[in-house]
């Protein structure tokens, strides 16, 4: 009750202010009166009276303070004070205010834009309920350099049924489909998916109703579910759409829901849903590996437990058949999945933009640090006028702290520009599907940036101001108003001339190793290379057949066109699927060598500029001799005849179940198919092209885009039916594969530019600094005989020692921090010599210019002004 | 903020109530006056200090103050104690001998 009624009490205080105010005046006025009247009557004279009545009384202002803090609103006075104080000072200077803001937004806006694509992409949780829970199972062979995480029937179905962690385990397995019968035929991401999948991943329909375990069988009824985006998009949103007959890839499908789900969990967002319809025949089939796991463990049970768990089912499995040896069983979390692969990247990028801020924050504690020394007498005078070190220490920290959210909002601004750029930028494979926008956490994030940064950049300035020696200070002399900036300034330059290097070498890496990925020779030619994929809904492989072939023959016919040809697969981005086999004549051990297939059209080689090292090509007749042929790569001729000529040699596929040999009748040079920096790899083409969906490239003699609306008219022409999809050129291909290296490497690249950019303008900053300081002394010297080069090399003299201790100490740290790099590094170490040379010579020569300036300002001075300034 | 005072923190208030309950309800100058007299100009309180603390009182309801006019051109808060004042005191006054009386006995022998 009593804690109440004072509750109260203050709060009255606080509306009532100004009246308690003008009341404790008239209090002391009063007592001051008594006094006076008191001495009077003691026979004091008229002066003395009141002399020592106020002396007797004390320090009346700070008497009034101290009432006034009794009254406990006085933190929040003093924060308005401070705070109008603050606003007066930067509107009095702007140009300071001004930059100061810019430095500090550049550097919050960029932790922002950083912080707001990991926040969306590594620190939110998945789209799903409960996505903690949900853990992506794998199967896998190291020694085979199986790591593709694919997963057989037998395996999926025997951990669906065994797992006690894991209470329930969906399948899916990717597929392209065509959609015809509503407009032009479209090619759409289809997914197979067990009934199972969507109750695991706990998506509801938007419209209508999931899979039913009856639908989701062998023999079910074809039903399928759409995407939200795509039932918006193409069918109008309509909810007639339920129950209505579509068609994919030829076959009549009933719509019977909708579902939103933009999650990539392979590749693509996907728009069709059909079910898996895995049946009795699956559960023995342990051998082929095309699907993929998703399952959600019971509450309470952890990774690690769930992985024991499966790893022992995987164990027992793999135990009872020989030709899977090597194999066992993964289990991580779904967000790790989801975002393994852009982990090390977004991560380098927030080490990258927080050694940025660093240097913002040095940089903008350096202008302080001036400031403080102009405003050294305003200072003094608020100490000398009974202003507590604390409190003066407060005032300017508030001053930071309003200059920091200033630069906090400016950069919120810059942030939520640049991350809209970042993600246009951001190649389809860094996209996770989950769009990084600006939330709750982004904005507490950006605050709690502000807020430590002007914690850090002003607390150094502020306590050095307040050490202010009063007496000194307050001498006529303004040149004895110093804060020893000369030494805090120094090592505050040489912390970010270290910063930046750190930066500059991360970056100099990063390019070097683009710039070696972009040397290296792809095995074709990707100039003037246009690529398309045709998909064909046709059941029966010799229609396929016929189509393709009909079709190069009608492009080859285009005028521009120089050759055309298709394969199945395309270099770089696509792998086809890697195939046990044996060499004829040594023994086939049961498990061993790999080769990636490809079915390739005649010309494939001739088009794309693969060279030809031995035999000859395929040509139109082969597919349809009796025995089968084959080009192979370098790879495979020296794997598999090492120190002999493969020509004519035979070799045969799944040795294990077929019979028939594959005879080599050419050796072409190695591709890079698994991108610029990928492994070599075995591989054969096979001249066939009875597969599903074909690419078509064509080597063109101009632009080779200008092509596209002629081959989609052929298309069209030969069957309304069949779609085109992925257009690009070759060259396009190739830039996507390099493009989240590039995008890093620039972005790294800028952090580092501006970081070196903000330790010029410090050292710049201390160099004129100290120049001002030391004109008296620069004067006397010039007076006595000094040349002008005797001064430009006594100021310059200066810079290089701070820039070469920064380089000293940041070479230093670069050998520790670019460690870390290794992986991100392509045929380039760490220890790199030319980069970190570069970087040093980089780093003199922007610190000398920044010196040079004022240096020759320096020579400029006029001994006798300066003597005479004194 | 920065009182000299060769008080222990809170004495001051506890002389304050004191004198308003020995004398009952007096003005600021008339406290500081008694306090000194009473302690026989020992206790030299850098007067003005005594306005803090009476807003400190005043907050804590130990006190009730009043404005009375005293003269053509002049007027005077007038503080008186409170129920919960006296309480305080007489609190503060046992718990005060109490500690004092421990200190003496320790000194004492010596």
């Amino acid at each position: 009750m009593a804690l109440f009624g004072q509750f109260f009490r203050r709060l009255a205080v606080l509306l009532h202010r100004d009246r308690l105010d003008r009341e404790l005046e008239e209090e002391i006025e009063s007592h001051l009166e008594l006094q006076i009247q008191d001495n009077r009557e003691n026979g004091m004279p008229e002066p003395e009276a009141g002399a020592s009545a106020r002396r007797q009384f004390g320090n009346a202002a700070l008497l009034k303070e101290a009432s006034r803090e009794a009254w406990g609103w006085r933190w929040l006075e003093q924060l308005a004070q401070d705070l109008a104080y603050a606003a007066r000072i930067m509107r009095k200077n702007p140009g300071f205010t001004a930059i100061a803001v810019v430095v500090l937004a550049l550097g919050s806006g960029a932790n922002t834009a950083i912080f707001t694509v990991v926040n969306a992409m590594l620190l939110r949780p998945l789209p799903f309920r409960d996505a903690h829970q949900l853990v992506s199972i794998a199967e896998i062979n190291r020694p085979k350099g199986i790591e593709g995480g694919w997963v057989s029937p037998g395996s999926y179905l025997d951990w669906r049924d065994r797992s006690h962690l894991v209470q329930d385990i969906g399948a899916f397995e990717s597929q392209p489909m065509t959609l015809t019968g509503a407009g032009d035929a479209m090619r759409l991401n289809g997914v197979h998916a067990t009934a199972s999948l969507l109750t695991t991943l706990g998506i509801r329909p938007v419209l209508g109703r999931l899979f039913t375990p009856q639908e989701d069988q062998p023999k079910g009824n074809a039903v399928a579910l759409l995407n939200e985006n795509l039932w918006r998009d193409h069918f109008g949103g309509r909810s007639d759409i339920l129950g209505r007959p579509i068609v994919i890839d030829s076959k009549p499908y009933t719509v019977v829901g909708v579902v939103a789900c933009d999650i990539r969990l392979d590749q693509e967002p996907w728009d069709v849903w059909t079910p898996l319809g895995l049946g009795p025949d699956d559960l023995h089939s342990y051998r082929g590996f095309w699907l993929f796991t998703i399952g959600r463990m019971k509450p309470g049970v952890t990774v690690d437990q769930a992985r024991a768990e499966m790893r022992a089912i995987g164990a027992s499995i793999y135990r009872r058949d020989p030709e899977l040896a090597g194999y066992e069983v993964t289990t991580e979390t779904l967000s790790d999945k989801v975002v393994h692969g852009i982990r090390p990247e977004l991560l380098l990028l927030s080490a990258a933009v927080g050694l940025l801020l660093l240097v913002a924050c040095a940089n903008v504690a350096n202008l302080l640090l001036a400031r403080a020394m102009q405003r050294g007498r305003e200072i003094s005078v608020r100490a000398a006028l009974g202003a507590g070190r604390w409190r003066i220490v407060r005032q300017l920290l508030t001053e930071s702290l309003v200059l920091a959210l200033l630069a906090g909002a400016a950069g919120l601004l810059l942030a939520y520009w640049a991350v809209n750029l970042l993600y246009g930028w951001m190649p389809q494979r860094m996209q996770t599907g989950v769009r990084p926008d600006v939330d709750l956490a982004v904005l507490g994030f950006t605050l709690a940036v502000s807020l430590g940064t002007g914690l850090l950049f002003g607390l150094a300035p502020a306590f050095r101001a307040a050490k202010v020696d009063l007496v000194e200070s307050l001498k006529e002399s303004s040149r004895s108003v110093t804060f020893g900036r000369g030494r805090l300034g120094g090592a505050l330059v040489i912390a970010e001339a270290a910063l930046a290097v750190v930066l500059l070498t991360g970056a100099g890496l990063l390019i070097r190793s683009f710039v070696q990925l972009l040397s290296v020779n792809p095995g074709f030619r990707p100039e003037r290379l246009l690529t398309l994929k045709v998909p064909l809904p046709f059941e029966k492989s010799s229609a396929r057949v016929a189509f393709y072939e009909e079709l190069l023959q009608r492009v080859k016919a285009l005028p521009g066109v120089r050759s055309a040809a298709a394969a199945n697969y395309l270099p770089i981005y696509g792998i086809g699927p890697s195939i046990e086999y044996a060499v004829e004549g040594s023994p086939w051990k049961g498990s061993g060598a790999f080769v990636g297939t490809r079915n390739v059209a005649p010309g494939y080689f001739e088009t794309m500029g693969i060279p030809l090292l031995k035999g000859r090509t395929l040509d139109l007749h082969d597919d349809s001799k009796g025995t089968r042929l084959a080009v192979i790569n370098e790879t495979m001729a020296s794997a598999g005849w090492p120190g002999e000529d493969a020509v004519g040699k035979r070799f045969k596929l799944n040795p294990s179940i077929n019979r028939d040999w594959t005879t080599v009748v050419g050796v072409a040079g190695n591709v890079k198919h698994f991108g610029l920096d990928g492994k070599k790899w075995p591989e054969a083409y096979f001249p066939e092209l009875g597969w599903g969906t074909m690419s078509l490239v064509v080597r063109t003699s101009a632009d080779p885009l200008a092509l596209v609306p002629a081959i989609r008219a052929i298309v069209r022409g030969m069957d309304p039916n069949v779609p085109v999809a992925d257009v690009r050129s070759m060259e396009k291909i190739v830039t996507d594969s390099v493009a989240p290296r590039q995008l890093s490497m620039i972005l790294v690249a800028c952090f580092a530019g501006l970081a070196l950019a903000l330790a010029s303008i410090g050292l710049y900053g201390v160099i004129a600094y100290s120049v001002a300081q030391r004109r008296h002394e620069l004067g006397v010297r010039m007076a006595l005989g000094a040349v002008r080069g005797d001064v430009l090399r006594l100021v310059l003299a200066r810079g290089t020692s701070l820039t070469l201790a920064g380089l000293a100490l940041g070479m230093a740290a670069s050998l520790a921090a670019t460690r870390l790099l290794s992986g991100m590094l392509f045929r380039v170490t760490f220890l790199d010599p030319l980069t970190y040379a570069v970087v040093a010579v980089t780093v003199l020569a922007a610190a000398s210019a920044a010196a040079y300036i004022p240096a020759r300002r320096a020579t400029r001075i006029d001994p006798m002004e300066a003597l005479r300034y004194e | 903020m920065h009182r000299q005072s060769m008080m222990q923190p809170g004495t001051l208030e506890m002389l304050i109530l004191k004198t308003l309950k020995r004398f009952g309800p007096l003005h600021g100058y008339a406290i500081a006056k008694s306090i000194q007299q009473a302690s026989e100009d020992v206790l030299q309180v850098e007067e003005g200090s005594l306005y803090p603390a009476l807003q400190r009182i005043l907050l804590k309801g130990w006190v009730t103050a009043e404005w009375v006019q005293a003269g053509p051109k002049r007027r005077n808060r007038i503080y008186q104690l409170t129920k919960d004042g006296r309480n305080q005191l007489t609190a503060e006054i046992s718990e005060y001998r109490r500690v004092s009386q421990a200190i003496e006995r320790v000194i004492e022998p010596a």
